[in-house]
């Protein structure tokens, strides 16, 4: 999909002065983005600047408490949890462990937004899944390449293995979206690449969120930057990953240049105590601030 | 599929195997031939004192023992499933202490000279003490499971107390009918009691059959299930409500009977898993021949006198157990 496509194509997803607080802490402040058909967003920032929480008022977790977000144009607290679930997939950071399913049992579980009438539940409580259904799934685990782990007790899997299932189920349940939360932490560098490599090569318009800038740079068509609930920069990565905006948001020193093989942004970090003075000059300025 | 398939055949065939033969022995014992004779055709020439034995007293409580081990299993493996917990067991939730603090009130109140009011009292305490739980977890809107699994051993406590309160003040004769009660006993079985039981084992068992895969979906977490458009808060209640009534029912002819809905479920996920529908009918199954095998061991065991079930479930499955929790120990 070319840019310019992008660019004209009618947003899916968007957020409308988005703010979502607790007890008048507040998470989220003043939120405007919009997702485009084809487009591959990641979001970026320190931790706790809110990206699980956008994420979550972006897949219909957490209801904002001012503002809305709206899939194509209508507000997705309007729609049934159920249709949502079938225009939006997600991926989650976390998958709890000891409970005995087979990775096909969970792959499976992408069919719940689809079951739509008793009908079709009876039929397949005493015909079982039918061949349809079940080619569907087997293709999803072809395409993350866990067919000959299906079987297999989902808990026995690897880090990235887990991550390449719960894309799997993703993929079953045929959403227009994909929203995937931190789905590399906890992974090897060789897992993080090949889960977002997979997570690009599906073509589906997706958000994730990243700690990895070159892999952010590398592979999204435009990231998003939060930093203490407010969006502080938007654009493709040439625009977003510059020093001086790497040093306001995270508080380190960089180079940034352009990558041999694809040309974006590359972040290399600078280490060492000295490199990191200016960081603790700004803290003491915050501290004396308060 | 096709493992599931020859596991259910053969727990069906043992279940019928084992029925007959619950049948045939006891006190009085009576052939297979006959036993078979009897069922075969409605005017064959067996005794009347046999057919009574087996049409009026055997058939209507080995019947009550199937669907009450089957019954205990399915509630468990459901009660597991939707709080996430292995622990999680129909007892837990204060349900049998309900039904036991029910009996106690009635005993207290009326005597025992009326042993029909007591399954009704029971039912009633299971039904005040389940009520309570969902006013608590209903209210709590944040983290349900532990606010759920919390209240409920809370009220179980709650009841208790007041249970041996109640027995503190009431004379020795009626202490010994309660505790024969809380043992359990398929003793009271009879035509015009076991339907209730078996219709809730059969209305819990669909509900788990229909949303089995939503039930599973519970298991990787609640925002995950949200995700997948599930309305989590709806599914735990309504299938916390259903088992809740299906243990209320079994509890209030056969009193306290431990220990098979915690166990069952973990024996048949150790063996199987829990991916698949047909786990759920193993699950119901295995928990009836358990059953059904050990009213056989309390009926028989010693002359003339029953034990009372609680007593063997808790001691073959407290062994039976702990050596699973070895085997599987040395397993991984």
């Amino acid at each position: 999909m070319s840019a310019t496509n992008q660019h004209n194509a009618l947003p899916l997803l968007s957020c409308n002065n988005l703010s979502w607080s607790i007890d008048d802490k507040v998470i989220l402040d003043n939120i405007n983005v919009q997702v485009k058909k084809g487009q591959f967003i990641g979001v970026i920032g320190p931790n706790g600047a809110g990206k699980s929480s956008l994420l979550r008022c972006l897949y219909r977790f957490i209801k904002p408490s001012k503002g809305e977000v709206t899939y194509q144009h209508h507000d997705i607290w309007q729609l049934t949890a159920k249709e949502y679930a079938q225009q939006v997939a997600v991926v989650l950071q976390h998958t709890p462990q000891q409970f005995q399913l087979s990775v096909y049992d969970v792959v499976s579980q992408g069919l719940i937004p689809h079951q739509i009438n008793f009908k079709q539940t009876f039929s397949e409580l005493f015909a079982g899944i039918s061949h349809k259904t079940q080619q569907q799934i087997c293709t999803a685990l072809a395409q993350v390449g866990l067919t000959h782990k299906s079987e297999m007790p989902f808990e026995q899997l690897s880090g990235g293995e887990k991550q390449r299932a719960m894309i799997a189920k993703a993929i079953v349940q045929k959403s227009e979206v994909l929203i995937m939360d931190e789905p590399t932490s906890h992974l090897d560098v060789k897992y993080q690449i090949q889960i977002m490599e997979l997570a690009k090569s599906l073509g589906t318009t997706t958000v994730v969120s990243f700690h990895d800038l070159n892999l952010a740079s590398a592979l999204c068509d435009e990231i998003w930057v939060l930093k203490d609930g407010k969006l502080v920069s938007s654009g493709t990565p040439d625009l977003v990953i510059t020093e001086p905006m790497l040093s306001e948001v995270f508080d380190v020193c960089t180079h940034v240049k352009p990558h041999p093989q694809h040309q974006r942004p590359q972040v290399t970090y600078f280490y060492g105590y000295s490199s990191q003075t200016n960081i603790i000059d700004s803290e003491q300025g915050v501290s004396d601030a308060k | 599929m096709r493992n599931n398939l020859v596991a259910g055949s053969i727990l069906l065939i043992l279940t019928l195997f084992s029925f007959l033969i619950a049948l045939s022995s006891g006190a009085v014992h009576i052939p297979l031939s006959d036993v078979l004779n009897l069922l075969s055709a409605s005017n064959s020439d067996v005794e009347q004192l046999t057919r009574n034995i087996i049409v009026e007293l055997r058939f209507p409580r080995s019947l009550l023992a199937i669907f009450a081990g089957a019954g205990l299993a399915l509630a468990g493996a459901n009660l597991q499933m939707i709080t996430r917990n292995p622990l999680a067991d129909p007892y837990l939730f204060g349900i049998s202490s309900g039904a036991s603090f029910g009996v106690v009130l009635a005993m207290t109140i009326v005597g025992s000279t009326f042993a029909f009011i007591l399954p009704l009292a029971a039912f009633a305490g299971c039904l005040v003490a389940v009520t309570l739980l969902l006013l608590i977890a209903g209210l709590n809107r944040s983290q349900q499971v532990e606010s759920m699994l919390l209240a409920g051993v809370a009220l179980s406590f709650l009841f208790s107390a007041f249970t041996s309160l109640m027995l503190y003040w009431s004379d020795p004769q009626a202490v010994t009918a309660i505790l024969f009660w809380t043992l359990g006993s398929f003793a009271r079985a009879d035509w015009q009691n076991i339907w209730l039981p078996i219709v809730m084992v059969i209305v819990c068992l669909s509900c788990m059959l229909i949303y089995h895969r939503h039930l599973t979906a519970l298991l990787l977490g609640d925002e995950s299930a949200k995700t997948l458009g599930i309305n989590v808060k709806k599914l735990r209640i309504s299938m916390l409500v259903i088992s809740s009534l299906l243990t209320a029912s079994i509890v209030a002819i056969c009193g306290g009977i431990g220990f098979v809905g915690l166990m069952i479920p973990h024996i048949v996920r150790f063996f199987i898993g829990q991916g698949k529908r047909a786990n759920l009918i193993v699950t119901g199954l295995v928990g009836g021949i358990f059953m059904l095998w050990v009213d056989l061991l309390s009926r028989t065991l010693l002359d003339n006198q029953e034990l009372p079930i609680g007593i063997i479930t808790s001691a073959i499955g407290s062994v039976f157990f702990l050596a699973l929790l070895y085997l599987r120990k040395s397993r991984y």
